[in-house]
């Protein structure tokens, strides 16, 4: 994607580019539509990437301001991330611990990578089950943040986007008698109710920019139809459908028992989030003609429909593109991103090379097994993750709006399930900054809250280390949601109860 | 009810029995594991078999529990408890409601079931789920169909509508006369919106009858042909009513979710026989009823049983019916777990033999056998015990067994003659599925038993596993340096492994890609054993599955397992009475997978329903 220009796009072009035939919705990129604040809106971005961090190469040494980049966060100081900038936009917070995924059960290490991943943006603790039935968790940060936006007069055509490496498939049984749904999933919207990821940087750009049908060959033998009529009313009569089918909903839920009932409200209410991206698409139409104005100009160039490449590292970076695209066009403001995923068994060797041989999966050198060279390769797995971090995070830099970085008005963070992989510890957990949340935060930080390394297995002697919690009620302030806690246990006792102060300005 | 069978000697008494004791010193706070055992023989007289653990919070169960019967998982030998306490368990136990066919939650198509569906609705070939890339379905215990686990997200919405615009489109294109046909019954003679509404009524109440799966109501058509009149008015052609009108019944509660009645809250009932008809077809075909069943349903026919087994054998016999042995071979038996080895990984390894065309072939071998079995009128046990397969060249030459006639590249029914082969536990799918890439694993193998065939699941494993160190232990074969292993750390570990792995002991004359060997790198293979939670003993890989065939769990698993698919939820411990049910029928019945799939069709839980508020 080439650095663009204030953007406009005609009808004409984008279909020609795409060599679709479907009708396409029209985009606010083709109009001004609708009006733009004075200020740029804030984003919201989670970067999540498996089988935690040596930590030893990934904690800047000494805190507050003025260290170097420890060497696996080095990428961010490379030309295509943030270069010489890196520091006034980087910070690590070390000694935060999730939790719920430690404490459940008294057993801190039970299921370790399934609770670290499902409880990492809810911090609620996951009922204990295998069966993809009987999951329980909290509304993960991502998602009070997407309610907030949606209930805006300016709300983004998508409340939220989730996307992955791998879409993750795998039995009920993850690990230690815990469902797979915790491991694949880090955007809930209820405590049963997880959102689904695009895996395909080119459905991504559909979702964003097109509805069209796609122009690849298709496997199963199905014959590409000839274009049905295009016509400028789908997204009218779309919404009219939608409409009819919600009314059905209601007619049916009259007839049901309690748990038919919710199960038909999770339809009604998903029937009614795109009902309302439809009215989004027709108001923008109807506005038209300039009024208003844009005070706040984005570089939003859809350009056409990529291809998935096959390649594992070329697809990240174009999934980075991806999401780019959809925060300087407007599409979106909140982001939840998997890298990779435990299970994907993504073979290294190939990627990396090195002394990491091709049946090494991740898992298998993130364990120390008495190897010091683990070590080595894990950090190269490591800094292999922040290079495509890095390269996301240099791009939001590079955008600009209203003469500002797009990675100003950002809040990004990269985790991962745990800190040091050998001991699968929630305590001391990686966890990196990237962004000026619009000015509210400070950058260039390195924040230590204590945390003590036990030999023990007691996680009381932990309890030095700072909810993770904490940050996403700051993380909620930034956004302006008032909120006074996050997350919970089984008898509802809140886990974030206060704000990080050193984080905010 | 007419759940139960009332067959002398397992009775009443063969309840679930909780065993544990909250004041017992256990390391998980709040918690405590129970065994879980039933008592089978006779009733003065019982034999305690353990089927399962459950982990309960001490708050929930401290009034009730009595026992540690046996050893528990942490070691701690089982603690005196008044017999007085024991009866009160029980009683407790007995209280739960037992007698009940359940309940299953409304039923989002999956997208095997979307797929198949559009196929059937719309006569479209293809894989729409694929195409428009469909979130993939969760998962139930084993099984993608289980309706609680099936939710619906924004994004279902998007890909559900992208489809059903496109597929309308495909199914009315001026090009595809046949599936045009199916929908355009009646055109309008004029342009008098008289004329207009009265030729979509009858376009649109022939398609959704097919659609909904039941007879449909003025009031549940009136809104779709309001939106082809809509449609209209702003313009567009009667074609282009319509098309918007199949699109909006595409993405209708009532197409995409399976619906069934509560009449009366609380209290069972039988289905409809248009709900029945929907069970069945989903069971059987992963798809809606076809022509003959709806008939079946409006004539009544389905309100006997004799009718539902009519039916249930005309089904089967159907083409159609080769999607149920494909999802059972994928799902149940270990088909999908075969597909997560990536021959790329084996590549340069000791176990390079393992190429894609050897994968292809275990999973041939696997799906056939399993068509065999489910449609051709071969016992339930040869799912153990067969003596035969079905193999091509490469496989045959991997397994080391020849055939009468010589083999080529496709598969072919191999008649098996000695005991190194014979049932999936023995086939490479299940064999190279449980394995790692360069080692056999005796713990998932033995798990993996455990798990789909005696539907006895082991404790959760718990934290902080040490990781098995070859260093530790002495030279030898795998078994004799887990065992090693697990006897030097005691405790949980062995207590756990103890369940786990005989059974995957028994096989380890099987590599990590199936292939048969007398010793391990020079050293004795040792393959004898006892059955996880019975007495019986084995000797050797065949021995093992003949133990298993003659264990009663099995039979009740294989019932449990396809009672579980066939309603597309999980099967609980207020089921067991249903279970108990079609377990007799089976064993009653000689044992064919038909005569099976017949009980479980016709079975209380398959064709009643209890309400809900």
């Amino acid at each position: 994607m080439s650095a663009g220009r204030p953007f406009r796009l005609s009808r004409r072009a984008l279909l020609r580019g795409t060599g679709v035939a479907m009708a396409l919705p029209l985009l606010d990129a083709m109009t001004p539509a609708r009006t733009r604040a004075a200020t740029a809106p804030l984003r919201f971005l989670v970067t999540y990437a498996p089988h935690g961090v040596r930590m030893d190469k990934w904690k800047p040494s000494s805190s507050g301001t003025g260290w170097a980049l420890p060497p696996i966060l080095t990428p961010f100081g490379e030309a295509n991330g943030l270069g010489s900038n890196w520091n006034q936009y980087l910070s690590v917070i070390s000694g935060l611990a999730n939790y719920p995924a430690s404490i459940v059960s008294g057993d801190i290490f039970a299921g370790a990578h399934t609770r670290g991943a499902g409880a990492f943006l809810t911090q609620s603790n996951l009922a204990t089950t295998s069966q993809d039935s009987a999951i329980k968790n909290g509304i993960s940060i991502d998602q009070v943040i997407a309610n907030h936006l949606k209930a805006l007069p300016d709300r983004p055509y998508l409340p939220s986007l989730e996307v992955a490496h791998v879409e993750g498939n795998e039995g009920g049984n993850c690990e230690d008698g815990l469902s797979c749904r915790y491991l694949h999933h880090l955007a809930w919207t209820g405590e049963t109710t997880y959102l689904p990821k695009v895996t395909s940087p080119r459905q991504v750009w559909n979702k964003l920019f097109g509805s069209g049908t796609p122009a690849l060959p298709v496997p199963g033998g199905m014959t590409p139809s000839p274009p049905s009529t295009p016509t400028d009313r789908t997204p009218h009569f779309e919404r009219s459908i939608l409409d009819l089918v919600s009314n059905r909903a209601k007619v049916l839920q009259a007839k049901l028992g309690k748990t038919d009932r919710d199960k038909l409200d999770e339809y009604f209410t998903s029937v009614r989030e795109i009902e309302q991206r439809l009215a989004l698409l027709e108001g923008s139409t109807m506005t038209g003609g300039g009024a208003g104005g844009d005070e706040f100009a984005f570089e939003c160039s859809p350009g056409n429909q990529p291809t998935d490449p096959s390649a594992y590292p070329a697809k990240l970076d174009l999934m980075s593109d991806m999401i780019v695209l959809a925060l300087a066009c407007d599409r979106t403001r909140v982001v939840t991103y998997m890298l990779d995923d435990v299970f994907s068994n993504t073979n290294y060797g190939a990627i990396l090379g090195g002394n990491i041989s091709s049946n090494e999966y991740h898992d298998k050198i993130s364990h120390l097994r008495g190897s010091s060279s683990n070590l080595d390769k894990i950090q190269q797995v490591n800094t292999f993750f922040t290079q495509r971090v890095a390269y996301l995070a240099g791009k939001l830099l590079r955008a600009t709006e209203g003469g500002q970085s797009m990675l100003d008005n950002t809040v990004m963070l990269f985790a991962s399930e745990f800190g040091d992989p050998d001991d699968h510890y929630h305590f001391d957990l990686p966890m990196l900054v990237v962004g000026k949340a619009g000015g509210r935060w400070k950058a260039g930080q390195h924040i230590v809250y204590a945390s003590k390394k036990s030999t023990g297995d007691k996680e009381t002697q932990r309890k030095a280390d700072k909810p993770m919690a904490n940050l996403f009620l700051s993380v909620l302030d930034a956004f302006g949601i008032p909120q006074s806690t996050f997350g919970h246990d089984d008898t509802g006792a809140a886990y974030g109860t206060s704000r990080l102060s050193e984080l905010e300005v | 009810m007419l759940l139960r069978s009332g067959s002398p000697g397992v009775d009443a008494r063969s309840k679930w029995e909780i065993l544990g004791n909250c004041s017992l010193p256990n390391r998980r706070q709040g918690q405590v594991q129970f065994l879980l055992y039933v008592a089978s023989g006779m009733v003065a007289k019982p034999r305690w078999t353990w089927i399962g653990f459950v982990v309960c919070t001490c708050a929930g169960i401290a009034g009730c529990v009595a026992q540690v019967h046996g050893g528990s998982r942490d070691g701690t030998d089982p603690t005196g408890v008044s017999p007085e306490d024991r009866e009160k368990a029980r009683m407790a136990l007995d209280a739960v409601g037992l007698e009940s066919p359940g309940r299953v939650a409304l039923h989002r198509l999956n997208n095997l079931e979307y797929d198949n569906t559009i196929r059937d609705l719309l006569g479209l070939e293809g894989q729409p789920s694929e195409e428009f890339a469909f979130p993939s379905d969760p998962h139930g215990a084993v099984f993608y169909n289980d309706a609680l686990a099936l939710g619906f997200a924004p994004l279902h919405v998007e890909q559900f509508l992208a489809a059903a615009r496109e597929l309308s489109s495909r199914a009315l294109a001026p090009s595809s006369a046949a599936t045009r046909q199916r929908i355009m019954v009646c055109a309008p003679p004029g342009d008098a919106d008289a004329d207009v509404r009265a030729c979509a009524k009858t376009i649109l109440v022939q398609f959704t009858e097919r659609a909904f799966r039941r007879p449909v109501t003025d009031d549940d058509v009136a809104p779709y042909v309001d939106l082809v009149a809509s449609v209209m008015a702003d313009g567009e052609s009667f074609d282009a009513g319509i098309r918007f009108a199949v699109e909006a019944v595409l993405v209708s509660p009532d197409f995409l979710f399976r619906v069934e009645n509560d009449p009366e809250p609380g209290v069972a009932h039988p289905l409809s026989s248009f709900e029945l008809a929907s069970r069945l077809s989903y069971f059987l075909w992963s798809s809606m009823p076809d022509a003959s069943l709806f008939e079946s349903a409006r004539s009544g026919r389905l309100g006997t049983e004799d009718g539902v087994r009519a039916e249930i054998r005309r089904m089967l016999a159907d083409e159609k019916a080769s999607t149920l042995p494909r999802v059972l071979a994928d799902q149940w038996m270990a088909g999908n777990e075969l597909r997560l080895h990536d021959p790329a990984g084996y590549a340069g390894g000791d176990y390079a033999a393992f190429t894609s065309a050897l994968r292809d072939a275990m999973e041939e071998e696997l799906r056939l056998f399993v068509e065999e079995i489910v449609r051709g009128a071969s016992p339930v046990m040869d799912l153990l015990e067969a003596n035969y397969t079905f193999a091509n060249k490469s496989l045959a030459t991997h397994y080391g067994i020849s055939n009468a006639n010589p083999l080529g590249a496709s598969a072919e029914r191999v008649a098996l003659t000695g005991e190194s082969r014979g049932g999936v536990l023995r086939q490479g799918a299940f064999l190279v599925g449980t394995s790692h890439n360069s080692s056999t694993s005796p713990t998932k193998r033995g798990k993996w038993i455990l798990e789909r065939l005696l539907c006895s699941p082991p404790p959760p494993a718990p934290g902080n596993v040490p990781s098995f160190e070859p260093s530790e232990v002495p030279e030898g074969a795998l078994r004799d340096k887990l065992e090693a292993s697990h006897t030097a750390r005691g405790g949980e570990c062995q207590g756990c492994h103890a369940i786990l792995d005989p059974n995957g002991f028994a096989l380890e004359n099987y590599d990590a890609i199936g292939a048969w060997r007398d010793d391990e790198n020079g050293y004795e293979i040792r393959t004898d054993g006892t059955v996880p939670g019975s007495d019986v003993t084995f000797e050797g890989p065949a021995d093992m599955g003949v133990a298993l065939a003659a264990d009663p769990r099995f039979r009740h698993c294989v019932a449990e397992q396809l009672l579980s698919y066939a309603m597309g939820r999980s099967v609980t411990s207020a089921d067991k009475p249903g279970v108990d049910f079609v377990t007799e029928k089976l064993n009653a019945s000689g044992g064919s997978f038909p005569d099976l799939v017949e009980w479980v069709g016709t079975s209380p839980l398959m064709m009643m329903r209890e309400g809900e508020e």
